[in-house]
């Protein structure tokens, strides 16, 4: 289980630089948005 | 028995045993019960029994932070308070809203869903749904559920419970009574002072009194007695107007997915995934679109990937596919520094400086939304139902726009229930700490926000604030 403890820090933290949170949760293919599975493109 | 201070001087009784500011979905809900249980009610309210500018101009104020409404047009100020132009939208919190302590101290709630529940028969039967909630688990590793939500025609306060009060003997409803100053000593209010669009005061004495001015004016009202009385009403340095929290709503996406059996479903995770993912509560909303989004975006899926694109285009001339709009409504993380101030510019025409709103976002509140959304994907792409294509500031990592949705008009937080004094204005019966006899109703209760729309659990929350005032007043 990958539990957290939040600190106070990353509450804070505004919200900047949002790609690598974004690649953090989406590490797949996407095209122009499209969330796609590796055998569409 | 109804009251307008706007019609000429008003001589109140001598003692009530609950005086009510503010008669809002909390207010009034209070007042009923606590009128139906036969302790004598002072309901005040700052605005008439319809809208008028003199009231609603008290509403002005600044926001500071992150794009957000005018203060002034986020709520209404009348008999009957927001619920005059709410959207009727309800579902209460979850067992999991309780149970946030993993995420730190200041998530922690004093009260369990336990103390709320048996309220929930209830509350609906005054907002007229059905209490008969119906979730559905979708996907067990993918912690995906379907969640059910419940809409009032919606019920108006106001007017729902207007003839009621009028004819009660235990509620005296005072209308454009304007709070404006407690008196009392040692921890201990003997009357709130009320004031008229005309300058006229009027005092009321009361047992207990609880502030129900709404999810901004209570965090206000309080700090302003604060700034006036040190700590005479109740403990010094409180959090007072901090913790400030809304539900983000954004629209995120659009999808090609195959038809489902309903035009609306709602989604949101599991407590075991929200827990292992280190996230809060979010609610993804997929609307059902029309014919032309459908076209545009196999075109545009046409282009991006050719053989997928080839395969909706197939299921689109057999009417298998259609197209959706991923609507996003997230908690918020209770955060010290969102928060409800007295500005140093600007005050209302009582001398209350009005309130300053200092609300951001943080990278917590995105990567709820964003861990949520991949969970739903992951669903679409496993069972190969469709293709999901994300707005893009979403995947491109800009700011949220600022021609969104933007947030639900949901003010929660500011005199939060707490544990402690540190964290909290008030403990778990509603009592700001220290007080003797000062109590808080609305969400600004709230430890933390859920995700789901606060009133139906605003008037839970009030119906257990009557019973408990029932034995102590
Ligand atoms: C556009 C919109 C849509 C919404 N849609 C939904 C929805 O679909 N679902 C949902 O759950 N919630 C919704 N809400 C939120 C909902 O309206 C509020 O949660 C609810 O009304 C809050 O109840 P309350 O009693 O705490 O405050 P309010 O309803 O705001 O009542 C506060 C009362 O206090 C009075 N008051 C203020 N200051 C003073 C003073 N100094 N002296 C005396 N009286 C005073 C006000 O006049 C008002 O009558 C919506 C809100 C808006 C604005």
């Amino acid at each position: 289980m990958n539990r957290r403890t939040f600190s106070i820090a990353s509450l804070l933290a505004l919200s900047l630089g949002h790609v690598p949170l974004f690649r953090r949760y989406f590490p797949q293919r996407i095209k122009s948005g499209w969330l796609l599975r590796d055998e569409d493109v | 028995m109804l009251f307008d201070f706007a019609k000429g001087p008003l001589t109140p009784e001598q003692q009530y045993d609950v005086c009510i500011l503010g008669a809002g979905a909390a207010g009034i809900t209070l007042a009923i019960r606590l009128g139906r249980a036969g302790k004598r009610v002072a309901l005040c309210e700052g605005g008439g029994l319809d809208y008028e500018d003199d009231s609603q101009e008290i509403y002005a104020g600044q926001t500071i932070g992150d794009p957000y409404f005018d203060l002034d047009i986020a709520r209404l100020r009348y008999f009957g308070g927001s619920t005059n132009h709410w959207g009727g939208y309800c579902r209460s919190f979850e067992p999991t809203d309780f149970n946030r302590g993993y995420l730190g101290d200041d998530f922690r709630w004093p009260i369990s869903h336990d103390d709320i529940l048996p309220y929930l028969a209830e509350a609906c039967e005054i907002v007229e749904i059905s209490s008969d909630y119906r979730d559905r688990l979708v996907d067990e590793e993918l912690g995906l559920r379907q969640v059910d939500f419940k809409y009032s025609p919606p019920v108006r306060f106001g007017e729902k419970f207007q003839a009621e009060i009028e004819s009660s003997k235990n509620i005296d409803l005072f209308l454009n009574c304007n709070f404006t100053d407690l008196t009392g000593a040692d921890r201990r209010v003997r009357s709130v002072k009320l004031r008229n669009y005309a300058d006229q005061d009027l005092e009321i004495r009361a047992n207990s009194v609880v502030f129900a001015m709404g999810g901004i004016d209570n965090s206000r009202q309080l700090l302003w007695m604060e700034r006036l009385h040190g700590g005479s009403f109740f403990d010094r340095d409180l959090p007072i107007g901090r913790y400030w929290m809304e539900h983000p709503h954004f629209i995120i996406g659009e999808a090609l997915i195959k038809s489902w059996d309903q035009a609306n479903l709602y989604f949101a995770l599991t407590e075991k995934m929200q827990k292992a993912l280190g996230i809060m509560g979010c609610g993804v909303v997929v609307e059902e679109q029309g014919d032309s989004t459908t076209k545009r975006l196999i075109k545009d899926l046409l282009c991006v990937a050719p053989g997928v694109g080839a395969w909706a285009a197939d299921l689109a001339g057999k009417k298998l596919i259609c197209s959706y709009r991923f609507q996003a409504a997230w908690e918020q993380a209770p955060n010290r520094e969102n928060r409800v101030a007295l500005s140093d510019r600007a005050v209302d025409r009582f001398g209350v400086p009005q309130s300053e709103l200092h609300w951001r976002k943080a990278s917590i509140d995105r990567e709820t939304m964003l861990a949520s959304t991949q969970q739903f994907n992951a669903f679409i792409l496993r069972e190969n139902l469709g293709r999901l294509q994300l707005r893009d500031w979403v995947y491109q990592g800009d700011e949220y726009p600022d021609d969104d949705i933007l947030a639900g008009y949901h003010h929660m937080g500011g005199t939060r229930m707490s544990y402690s004094p540190r964290y909290g204005v008030v403990d778990g019966n509603c009592k700001v700490f220290g007080a003797e006899n000062l109590y808080v109703a609305g969400s600004s209760l709230y430890t933390t926000a859920g995700y789901n729309n606060p009133t139906l659990a605003i008037v839970q929350f009030a119906l257990r604030l009557a019973d408990h005032l029932v034995k102590v007043v």
